[in-house]
């Protein structure tokens, strides 16, 4: 358990510096991707879907995400790509690819599928954690200036 | 006071921000945003800006008059660094006067900011290949030809993008590597009686050239709404999945052809 968030911590902070994130940042990202991999592989066991476990994974990403972005003032793109890293189905794509290349058209539609599907899973997750960053941040704004005036 | 020259002045510091944003992989909103908060401080009227991953359409108004701007993007990479940087200065620039050779420096600063040392990249690429070999099943046998492999994968595409910015050439070399030098790995392990499994070597070490993050960046911008630019990164997606596909497979049905399919 324990060693399979250090693997995804190893796996985040290798593509982190790939994709050049300022030194100071690096642990965090490594630490959101690791909690974010954690998460899915447990929902996987709970839940019996790689969708809908990619889902709540992205999602634990996307909130992690956002809380390091208000807190070392980043924008949050820094902490949630590397972070998705582990769950992002690039080798599914790849997968895919790779069959229809080799004449095995009904494995590679259904790996393509499931691909789309996970990328659409997280791309759902990452996109409510930002709106629902954006909505807490402009309420506590409104709060403020509301009670200053 | 506005005049025609400082509104051409901010029309190309907005620009220059933008086509950064967007060269380092930038979100096509956050790349608009950023280019109508830095005109819209200086008293532009109308300001517009129409983002796709390949090119930057903008336009604005100013005294009656009307000023557009196009710029033509090529290859994308992903570099949250200077993101970064650019998006902090984007806010300074809307708060505090900045002169136009002033903001026009920093910007370049930005854009030649440095990245990790070659080697720290091939490392960092290395271990990433690896532990994902680890992930997905393998002992530790493996993760080390994973990282071998990885490394090496890394160390290609670095050196191709330095002579070519197509990301074809660069992926199909990419898997062309990965996958001779798994199955070289492998074999001679198998003259000392170890069997590692070659697949696992492979997938770990393609991970570092997978288009993970841009299959689920387009959808992101599919589903926000930026239906071009998200069907633009779809297809930058296919192709390099496709690449990478084509050099494993050339490899592996040359060492069937060769071998007789002994891995």
């Amino acid at each position: 358990m324990i060693l399979t968030a250090l693997y995804a911590f190893i796996c985040t902070t290798g593509f982190a510096i790939l994709f050049n994130i300022p030194k100071k940042n690096i642990v965090q990202s490594g630490i959101t991707g690791a909690l974010g991999w954690l998460v899915y592989v447990n929902a996987q066991t709970v839940l019996e879907s790689i969708v809908f476990s990619a889902f709540v994974g992205a999602f634990v990403v996307g909130i992690v995400g956002e809380v390091f972005a208000r807190i070392y003032k980043e924008p949050g793109t820094i902490f949630v790509v590397p972070g998705i890293i582990p769950l992002v189905p690039g080798y599914g794509l790849y997968y895919a690819m790779l069959k229809s290349v080799e004449n095995d058209y009904a494995a590679a539609v259904q790996s393509g599928l499931e691909t789309v599907l996970v990328a659409i899973a997280i791309a759902c997750a990452i996109i409510s954690t930002t709106s629902i960053g954006r909505m807490i941040k402009t309420w506590l704004f409104q709060r403020q200036s509301r009670s200053q005036s | 006071m506005l005049t025609r020259k400082s509104v051409r002045e901010t029309l190309d510091i907005a620009i220059f921000a933008g086509q950064i944003m967007l060269e380092n992989g930038a979100e096509t909103y956050r790349v608009e945003e950023t280019i109508e908060r830095i005109c819209s401080s200086r008293g532009l009227k109308n300001v517009h800006s129409f983002t796709i991953p390949t090119g930057i359409f903008m336009s604005c108004t100013f005294e009656g008059h009307d000023f557009s701007y196009v710029r033509r993007m090529k290859a994308i990479i992903i570099d949250l660094h200077i993101i970064s940087m650019v998006n902090a200065f984007s806010r300074q620039f809307v708060t505090e006067e900045i002169p136009y050779e002033d903001a026009m420096a920093r910007l370049k600063t930005i854009k030649h900011a440095p990245h990790y040392p070659p080697l720290l990249q091939f490392f960092s690429g290395g271990i990433a290949g690896g532990f994902f070999a680890v992930i997905y099943g393998g002992n530790a046998l493996e993760a080390l030809l994973a990282f071998v492999t990885s490394f090496m994968v890394v160390v290609t595409v670095y050196l191709i993008s330095k002579k070519t910015r197509a990301f074809f050439l660069k992926n199909l070399g990419g898997g062309m590597i990965n996958t001779t030098l798994a199955i070289l790995l492998t074999q001679g392990f198998n003259h000392f009686g170890v069997y590692p499994d070659t697949n696992i070597v492979i997938i770990g070490a393609v991970m570092p050239l997978v288009p993970g993050v841009s299959i689920t960046n387009a959808l992101r911008d599919t589903i926000s709404g930026d239906f071009v630019s998200g069907m633009s990164k779809i297809a930058e997606a296919f192709g390099i999945a496709l690449a990478i596909a084509l050099g494993v497979v050339t490899v592996l049905q040359a060492n069937l052809l060769l071998t007789g399919g002994v891995l």
